[in-house]
């Protein structure tokens, strides 16, 4: 355990200057997009009240008033959170690549160390977790700061303030931060299985390499068929609930993480020589 | 532990954020839902048992809320997918027997017995003239939960795309079925088929009626049972209505409304009174009556024909206490002889409650939500009579 506590910290400490430069491009581009749309409603709206000699009201009535949803459907608040997705994306294979494509190759010091080789698999993918769960508790902080921003901007008769719900019930915040327990963890096992079928992925192409590729690919395929197996009975047999479906589907997400734990150790303890 | 600094950070920011988060969701939950009742007029006791399911816009989120007089609560949807309560609480009971079957609700029939589903012929469009299709039913015994299934292949040898079942009951161990048939063009035809259920034999396929479409009309069958009722109903009443095809806003030439007794078979014509047709915003059909709503900026007026005297009474019109601001009816339904009626006025809704027989306003108050951030619309779409405890 101690071990593994160890190589989540020494892997978190490799990627923490890059994720911190991370978090702020995020905020970065989410505040100015926030100064930006709201300075921009309000001087539209100004513009247009006086050419059209609207009052307050009236320019409610006919173009609606400023909320979160103005930001929230901005390019600034979508891109910015398809970018970082993108980037821990990209660190899924970075975070072994680099291990062994580096300078100095890491992973034949981690591989060596007095532990189960397995521990650097779990470290990994916990960082991952970690990056993850980390931007999207960050992305909830950041919305409040925007919230704030924007109301000090905007005036208070333009201004409306919007219940938690509503908020939280846009497409992209729905999928991050699902209100419903069951589609939460639906969500976030498969999540964690994609990582570690990636992981697994890797390790097969780093055993056996161009061959492994082809044999990262079939596994690929295989993994996602455990996965899909609850969905393709329903649609042969409409047999399940939809409760049920999800809850299958995470169960079935969760034995493919445990084929991929079983596989990367095998892989990492005979296959993988340093 | 000093260390481990940056992974103590990111991990408590993590447990934090996301607790704060979804307590503040949790609360908001029960805070902007909650919706009370404020007596304009009436007994409360109406009320008292009841429980609305509504349907609520509140900017662009959608949802469906349980409101009682005492409680109101949220209906938890996983990807908006709702199971209608009449459906979760069928599920409930016979979990097994409901399994993989469509939730509409003209597809069941229930009594203290039995449980019948109909499954609607799938892919209609690959059907050619001259080709038929089956009735398919499960029957569930309630007593000896015991469940039966039989198909019976119709002799109808039509050209059809779809095929509707419009309402279902039993009588005299008879299984009696209101056949909808569509074709690609529009055209409708409607029959009645009855199924012997302990011989397990088709008895007949009745043409009822039939809607054509030309170049110049286009005539369409309308139901108007209640949908979330699956018990027996002695009437299943029904439209045909022409419309003007040249009208850009196909413009209503006529409608005929009907009822046909479901024990004797009988169809019987209803005229409506003189200039009703055009204003036909709300029908409900409870029992033995046919109940037709409409609003003005005055008031509600309600006209009722019973069906079993083929008669109308006497309209009965409430004018509204506070101005209205759509004239359309909010929504309108009905239960065990009442009808409720919504109406938006100014930031409210008011719901009014009337007794169908006596033609008698019971209950008039407003349903009010003062945690709201923003406009809301909310209407029923079903009542449900609370159990007894």
């Amino acid at each position: 355990m101690n071990h593994y506590i160890k190589l989540v910290n020494f892997e978190v400490k490799r990627f923490s200057k890059l994720y911190l430069s991370l978090i702020i491009a995020v905020v970065a581009a989410q505040i100015i997009g926030a100064i930006v749309t709201s300075s921009f409603y309000v001087s539209n709206a100004e513009t247009t009240m006086v050419r059209d000699q609207m009052t307050v009201s009236d320019y409610i009535l006919t173009y609606g008033a400023y909320s979160l949803q103005n930001f929230l459907f901005s390019e600034y608040f979508f891109l910015s959170v398809i970018f970082a997705a993108a980037l821990l994306m990209i660190y899924v294979f970075f975070i072994w690549y680099r291990d062994w494509l580096g300078k100095s190759s890491v992973i034949y010091r981690l591989l060596m160390l007095p532990t189960a080789r397995r521990n650097v698999y779990f470290a990994k993918l916990t960082t991952i977790l970690l990056f993850v769960f980390g931007l999207t508790a960050m992305q909830i902080i950041l919305l409040e700061v925007v919230n704030q921003i924007t109301q000090r901007i905007v005036p208070d008769q333009l201004w409306m303030d919007e219940s938690i719900i509503y908020i939280y019930s846009t497409e992209l915040l729905d999928l991050l931060y699902p209100q419903s327990p069951l589609l939460f963890v639906f969500y976030y096992v498969i999540g964690i299985t994609a990582v570690a079928v990636i992981f697994t992925s890797i390790l097969f192409e780093r055993s056996y390499h161009l061959k492994g590729i082809f044999l990262a690919f079939i596994y690929c395929v295989i993994s996602v068929g455990i996965v899909m197996v609850p969905v393709i009975v329903q649609i042969i047999t409409n047999y399940f609930y939809t409760n049920e479906i999800y809850l299958l589907v995470t169960g079935f997400s969760v034995l493919t993480t445990a084929l991929a734990i079983y596989l990367a150790d095998y892989l990492l303890k005979r296959k993988i020589n340093v | 532990m000093k260390k481990y600094w940056q992974l103590l950070l990111i991990a408590g920011i993590i447990v934090v954020t996301f607790t704060v988060h979804y307590i503040q969701v949790a609360n908001a939950k029960g805070k902007d839902y909650d919706f009370t009742f404020e007596k304009i007029s009436g007994d409360d006791k109406y009320i008292d048992s009841l429980m609305f399911k509504t349907s609520l816009q509140y900017g662009m989120v959608y949802n469906s809320l349980l409101i009682s007089k005492d409680e109101s609560s949220l209906i938890e949807t996983v990807h908006n997918r709702e199971i209608p309560l009449m459906f979760q609480k069928l599920i409930d009971e016979h979990k097994n027997f409901m399994r993989g079957k469509a939730l509409i609700a003209n597809n069941y029939f229930e009594d203290d017995t039995k449980l019948i589903y109909m499954k609607e012929p799938e892919e209609g469009w690959k059907v050619k003239a001259g080709d038929t299709y089956s009735y398919e039913v499960d029957i569930l015994d309630k007593v000896k939960d015991e469940k039966t299934s039989f198909s019976i292949k119709s002799q109808l040898n039509n050209r059809y795309n779809w095929v509707f079942y419009s309402d279902i009951t039993v009588v005299n161990n008879e299984l009696k079925l209101i056949v909808k048939q569509v074709d690609n063009d529009g055209s409708e035809k409607m029959y009645q088929v009855i199924i012997d259920l302990k011989k397990q034999q088709l008895l007949s396929e009745t043409l009822l009626e039939e809607a054509a479409i030309d170049e110049a009309t286009r005539t369409s069958i309308e139901a108007y049972n209640s949908y979330s009722n699956l018990g027996h109903e002695k009437y299943h009443v029904y439209s045909i209505s022409s419309f003007d095809m040249k009208s850009p806003e196909l413009n209503l030439i006529s409608s005929q409304f009907r009822a046909i007794n479901m024990e004797t078979n009988e169809i019987i014509d209803i005229q409506l009174p003189d200039g009703l047709e055009q204003k036909l915003q709300s029908i409900e059909v409870d029992d033995n009556y046919l109940v037709i709503a409409y609003s003005t900026k005055e008031g509600i007026v309600i006209y009722r024909y019973n069906i079993g005297q083929q008669r109308w009474l006497e309209p009965i019109t409430a004018s509204n206490t506070e101005k209205v601001l759509n004239p359309d009816l909010n929504s309108t339904t009905s239960l065990n002889g009442k009808l409720y009626v919504m109406t938006e006025v100014n930031n409210d809704f008011v719901l009014k409650i009337f007794d169908i027989q006596q033609g008698a306003l019971l209950y008039e108050g407003k349903v009010i939500n003062k945690n709201m951030k923003q406009k809301y619309y909310i209407h029923i779409t079903d009542v449900y009579e609370l159990e007894s405890k």
